[in-house]
């Protein structure tokens, strides 16, 4: 029988309380209101305006980073790596929050708001592939996730429906034994005039005995009007923001949630996680922006604040009952950081591929992320861009060297712009991290603007990743070749990468509580109605952009826990 | 197979008449004609980037439309004007570069190296967008899948 | 209706032209309003948050559009798997009250309030006509004759459903004729090769246009009610509003007798009216490209390359003929109304079966078309457009004689 929740009003009494507004956390809020519980949603950030502001927000802004479009009312109230405490700091974000104690920076950031870092994803949604979840059986390295493909397979098709996924069935059909047991809810995106030059080149032009294929990407983007939203108009700028609600975010699961009577508590930092005698965890404490304090008490509480948060809460809710901190016996919380990490070429295309239009991607190159070579080296996924040099700041560089460096103007301007920009082209990779104990998130001593202790991270690549990146390269410059495309540069040092903005690991799931922080339903292994969603379960992390696997477990984590809350009834005497 | 003819509608640059009698206003609009090659440039558009060269360049801005409006009142090519005697000029020739820029990408580069636009009004017309086949991001003036096919251009 | 009696092969087959007028007609006055949309920011009458929302409808429009020619290329299959031909022809712009039973006109207006409020009455469901302005039209009594009882475009599908599947050995068609996505960008697109797959076409284009009892939303009917909703809201908001150019209605190059539409308005700015002359023969051409694409009988190298030509000019050439149209004066007044692409169709004769005619038939005409393109684009009243639309002719005229002197020689 709970014992905490005595003092604790009605109101703020829960079947179900979740932390975190974002596409985790959303979709579990959704599955439990639709079946009529009571749920409460507790974000740290804010709603924050409505589209078209955000949009005129980033169109007007000097830095168009991340998240410029997301600035909060109150900046000091909900630091973050994307935020700081001080607007005109935006650009040092990262390091004013993270405690960067690695060799290497850990350089993956996040936004807090409702609706989480979706609203700035690029929507890819390629699933994990089989061997992804076996890689110490398969290949003998890292770990084995404690489910497998099959296991999460038809959660994979729900959370396709759920988000919106368009692809090609055909084309993706058993792509390194991924079998599917649905056709994909939308047609896929159609790829870009760019897309079409590489895959005829590369059908014409076989790299070390293959012919490379070019698939589209499935993408939670709309071929066509979905779930009342529109179809994608090529608005080009999925990262940071779509426009017209085309690309999915989890505000979407977040107000359907809301329309089938779940609460929403925003502005609400959770604070700590009460451990009752009996190892449960019922009680939630939250401070609102405004300071004032909060708490709520669920029967079952979820916890799905990114995988740097929820070890951070985790870690922060250390006491007497729990001296390594919530469901921390394995010492694995906010262990085995991963990110992915990636290398772009950019190229200059020998016939106009006219980028800047359409998704920043739309295809890409999947043969590479499985394979013996995983014995050894890191497999990767390729994509290409439709972009241009966006990343070496085109067109703006562009336009700015062509005038300043060489006193162009008027029509021969234009044309000299036309030419060159028309042809710019980029192809990138996206290799994978294997889990180490070494690389992980803690508490730091120093405190961030609104007096909570920072992230202190520790993060280094290893061989195995780095090895990753040589194949990748000569990969990618045989490919150039293949469309007759002349790199600008290629930078073969593999410390230089940039984070994918997939972060993972910090709250392993496994059969063995020794070693791991949930189990297969992302229930904490010390805390049998504490559950944790999201990426930072992840064992491993493969190559696939995480959120459809990420959306694919929480969707199984909430029919778990419609299992499970029989056992966690209300206390004797509350009101319902 | 037949060669893309180039075509006879390349538009000449009208000669600038009569700057002398005219303000700095004017100056500036028909200066900036002759930088961009465009045809015609809004009259709003023309107003606030003037306003916002002059908060940049305050005096270079005026000695700049100055020498324009002295060399090309004589009936001078204005092209050949910028060419030669303007983008050579020390002084003169960063000046047109910031205002040519302004137009491009709407906006001024600050000491960050960032492009500093007043507004999303000027970021949305900025000229580079159509120069290169696109259009501003957020602002698609594209059905879905238009990606697919050549740019308008 | 007297559903006894199986429809014959021919009224099945001319329903189907009348289907294939409506989807034809339909696409036109979407691509109409959606070109009369603006496309940069114009002080108070269109501030920039407000031409977010205006590009959002543009795309929206073009996406239904999109969907109505998928339509009438599916209606195109139905027809030669039934034994005919694809039927491209319609009235012109604009139509006559009385010409189908559906008592609505069709007509070429800028996207505005009516615009929308007839776009939500052409998709409305027939149980949901009652709730529409224009109810008291729409709800005339049926009449016994099978080919003039529908008071839907649903209806119209459910009729010629019905005579499919109740005509003994309907499907007579080749296979082989079938248009699929091999041939044109239409990813949806159903090759009608027995009943199923005829139901599977009929049903795609009901539910995209209809939608069903529980899927309202992503339906054309859903959309256009949102947009309507969306605009009254934004004209509340900002009482300037002004999201379309002041276009004419039913704008015509010529409104003789000949040309069959004596109540559109015809261009009388001399220049404006070369464009749109210019519009209507590249639009002529395109259709009889796909025309070809979609009969059963052509060389299956040319159905590609004339399919995907067609597709590659309606994207790249037409739409921005049509959006510079919207913006090009209409008469000789300074601040007077705009013109709009025509949709304007004249007699003309289908491509003919044999390659090498129909390819040279294209590739001239294509050639006289570039011609007049790169003239008007000379013009001084020519707007800057206009010199990108003859650079994208250029190239594409060029692809397609590359395209049709490998297919000669094949």
């Amino acid at each position: 029988m709970p014992a905490s929740n005595g003092k604790i009003s009605a109101k703020d009494t829960f079947d179900v309380v979740i932390i975190g507004a974002g596409v985790a956390g959303a979709l579990v809020a959704c599955v439990l209101a639709q079946k009529s519980l009571r749920v409460l949603l507790l974000e740290a950030g804010e709603t924050g305006g409505n589209r078209e502001d955000l949009v005129l927000r980033y169109a007007a802004a000097t830095f168009k980073g991340l998240g410029v479009a997301y600035a909060a009312s109150d900046p000091s109230k909900i630091p973050g790596p994307e935020q700081p405490a001080d607007p005109k700091d935006i650009k040092q974000a990262r390091d004013l929050y993270y405690d960067q104690q690695g060799t290497e920076k850990y350089l993956s950031t996040y936004e807090r708001r409702v609706g989480g870092s979706t609203w700035h994803w690029l929507g890819h949604t390629p699933r994990n592939l089989p061997n992804d979840f076996r890689l110490k059986t398969e290949y003998n390295v890292g770990v084995d996730w404690p489910l497998g493909y099959a296991d999460l397979e038809p959660w994979y098709c729900k959370a396709e429906t759920e988000l919106g996924v368009a692809g090609d069935d055909a084309e993706w059909q058993g792509v390194h034994g991924a079998f599917r047991s649905a056709p994909f809810p939308m047609p896929k995106i159609w790829p870009s005039w760019s897309d079409l030059q590489f895959s005829r080149a590369l059908k014409a032009t076989p790299i070390d005995g293959l012919i490379l294929e070019v698939l589209s990407t499935p993408s939670a983007r709309n071929s066509q009007a979905y779930d009342g939203r529109p179809p994608c108009a090529g608005n080009a700028s999925c990262v940071p923001i779509c426009p017209i609600g085309a690309k999915y975010d989890a505000s979407v699961h977040v107000k359907k949630a809301v329309a089938n009577n779940a609460e929403l508590r925003e502005r609400s930092v959770v604070s700590k996680l009460e451990v009752d005698s009996d190892q449960t965890i019922h009680l939630v404490r939250y401070r609102k922006w405004d300071g004032t304090p909060g708490s709520a008490w669920g029967r079952i509480v979820v916890l799905a604040a990114n995988a740097i948060e929820s070890p951070k809460l985790l870690l922060l809710s250390k006491g007497d009952a729990v001296p390594n901190g919530v469901a921390n016996s394995s010492d694995q919380v906010g262990r085995n950081l991963m990110d992915h990490l990636q290398k772009a070429v950019l190229a200059t295309s020998s016939k106009p591929v006219f980028p800047f239009r359409g998704p920043p991607s739309t295809s890409g190159i999947e043969v590479f992320r499985d394979g013996r070579f995983r014995e050894r080296r890191g497999a990767f996924r390729m994509s290409v861009g439709n972009d241009g040099w966006s990343r070496a700041g085109s067109p703006f560089t562009d336009v700015a060297n062509l005038v300043e460096n060489q006193g162009l103007f008027g029509q021969e301007l234009r044309e000299r712009l036309f030419h060159d920009v028309s042809r710019q082209v980029r192809v990138s990779c996206s290799v994978e991290v294997l889990p180490n104990p070494d690389n992980r998130v803690q508490l730091s001593p120093l405190l961030d603007a609104s007096g909570v202790p920072r992230p202190q991270i520790h993060f280094a690549t290893d061989d195995y990743t780095r090895s990753g990146f040589g194949p990748a390269l000569d990969v990618m410059s045989a490919i150039l070749r293949a469309i007759d495309a002349v790199p600008t540069s290629i930078d073969r040092n593999p410390l230089n990468y940039t984070g994918a903005g997939h972060i993972m690991g910090t709250c392993r799931m496994g059969f063995d509580r020794t070693l791991s922080v949930v189990d297969a339903d992302c229930r904490a292994h010390d805390h049998r109605n504490l559950y944790i969603v999201g990426s930072s379960t992840f064992p491993t992390c493969g190559t696939a952009n995480p959120t459809i696997t990420i959306a694919a477990l929480a969707l199984r984590a909430a029919n778990n826990i419609l299992a499970t809350l029989p056992q966690f009834p209300m206390p004797a005497g509350s009101a319902k | 197979m037949s060669k893309h003819k180039k075509s006879d509608s390349q538009k000449k640059t009208q000669p600038v008449k009569g700057l002398i009698n005219v303000g700095p206003a004017e100056t500036f609009h028909q200066l900036s004609l002759v930088l961009t090659a465009a045809r015609v440039l809004p009259s709003d558009l023309v107003k606030a980037h003037f306003k916002h060269a002059e908060d940049e360049l305050g005096s270079k801005l005026t000695a700049l439309l100055d020498r324009f409006a002295t060399l090309t009142g004589n009936g001078r090519d204005p092209v050949e004007v910028i060419r030669e005697e303007i983008l050579t000029d020390a002084n003169l020739g960063p000046a047109a570069k910031t205002v040519l820029l302004l137009w491009y990408i709407g906006g001024i580069r600050n000491a960050a190296g960032d492009w500093a636009v007043q507004s999303a009004d000027h970021y949305y017309r900025g000229l580079v967008w159509d120069a290169i086949g696109a259009h501003p991001p957020t602002l698609s003036n594209g059905y879905y899948g238009h990606w697919k096919y050549p740019a308008e251009r | 209706m007297n559903s006894d009696a199986a429809i014959t092969r021919s009224t099945l087959l001319k329903l189907l032209t009348e289907a294939c007028e409506l989807e034809h007609g339909l696409a036109c006055s979407y691509l109409y309003a959606a070109m009369t949309l603006r496309q940069q920011p114009d002080g108070k009458k269109l501030p920039a948050d407000q031409l977010l929302l205006v590009r959002q409808w543009a795309s929206q429009l073009y996406f239904v559009a999109s969907q109505e020619m998928l339509h009438l290329a599916q209606a195109w299959n139905l027809l030669t798997a039934l034994g005919g031909t694809p039927y491209y022809l319609r009235p012109n712009f604009p139509q006559n009250t009385k010409y189908y039973p559906l008592h609505m006109r069709l007509a070429l207006e800028p996207f505005g309030e009516r615009s929308l409020d007839r776009f939500v009455g052409y998709e409305t469901p027939a149980n949901l006509l009652k709730e529409h302005s224009f109810a008291a039209e729409l709800i005339k009594p049926r009449s016994a004759d099978a080919t003039n009882s529908f008071r839907t475009v649903g209806e119209l599908y459910d009729l010629i459903e019905e005579g499919i599947a109740k005509l003994a050995n309907a499907i007579v068609g080749e296979p082989s004729a079938q248009v699929g996505t091999d041939l044109v960008d239409f990813p949806d697109i159903v090759r009608v090769v027995d009943l199923d797959s005829a139901r599977k076409a009929i049903h795609l284009i009901t539910h995209q246009g209809e939608g069903n009892e529980t899927d309202r939303a992503d339906c054309h009917f859903g959309i256009f009610v949102k947009l309507r909703g969306d605009l009254l809201e934004q004209q509340k908001r900002n009482p300037e509003f002004s999201p379309a150019h002041p276009t004419i209605l039913n704008p015509a190059v010529d409104t003789s007798e000949g040309y069959g539409a004596p109540h559109a308005t015809r261009i009388e700015n001399n220049h404006t009216r070369r464009v749109a002359s210019l519009f209507d023969g590249l639009y002529s051409l395109m259709l009889r490209m796909l025309g070809y694409t979609f009969s059963p009988c052509g060389s299956s190298e040319l159905r590609q390359m004339l399919g995907q030509s067609a597709i590659m000019l309606m994207a790249t050439v037409l739409k921005p003929l049509g959006e510079t149209l919207t913006s090009l004066p209409a008469t000789d007044k300074p601040d007077g109304p705009t013109a709009g692409p025509p949709f304007g169709l004249t007699r003309h004769v289908t491509l003919p079966v044999d390659a090498a005619s129909a390819r040279t038939l294209v590739t001239e005409r294509l050639q006289e078309l570039t011609t007049m393109a790169s003239e008007i684009a000379s013009d001084p009243a020519a707007p800057d457009s206009m010199a990108r639309i003859e650079t994208t002719m250029l190239r594409v005229r060029d692809m397609v004689e590359a395209l049709a002197i490998r297919a000669a020689g094949t």
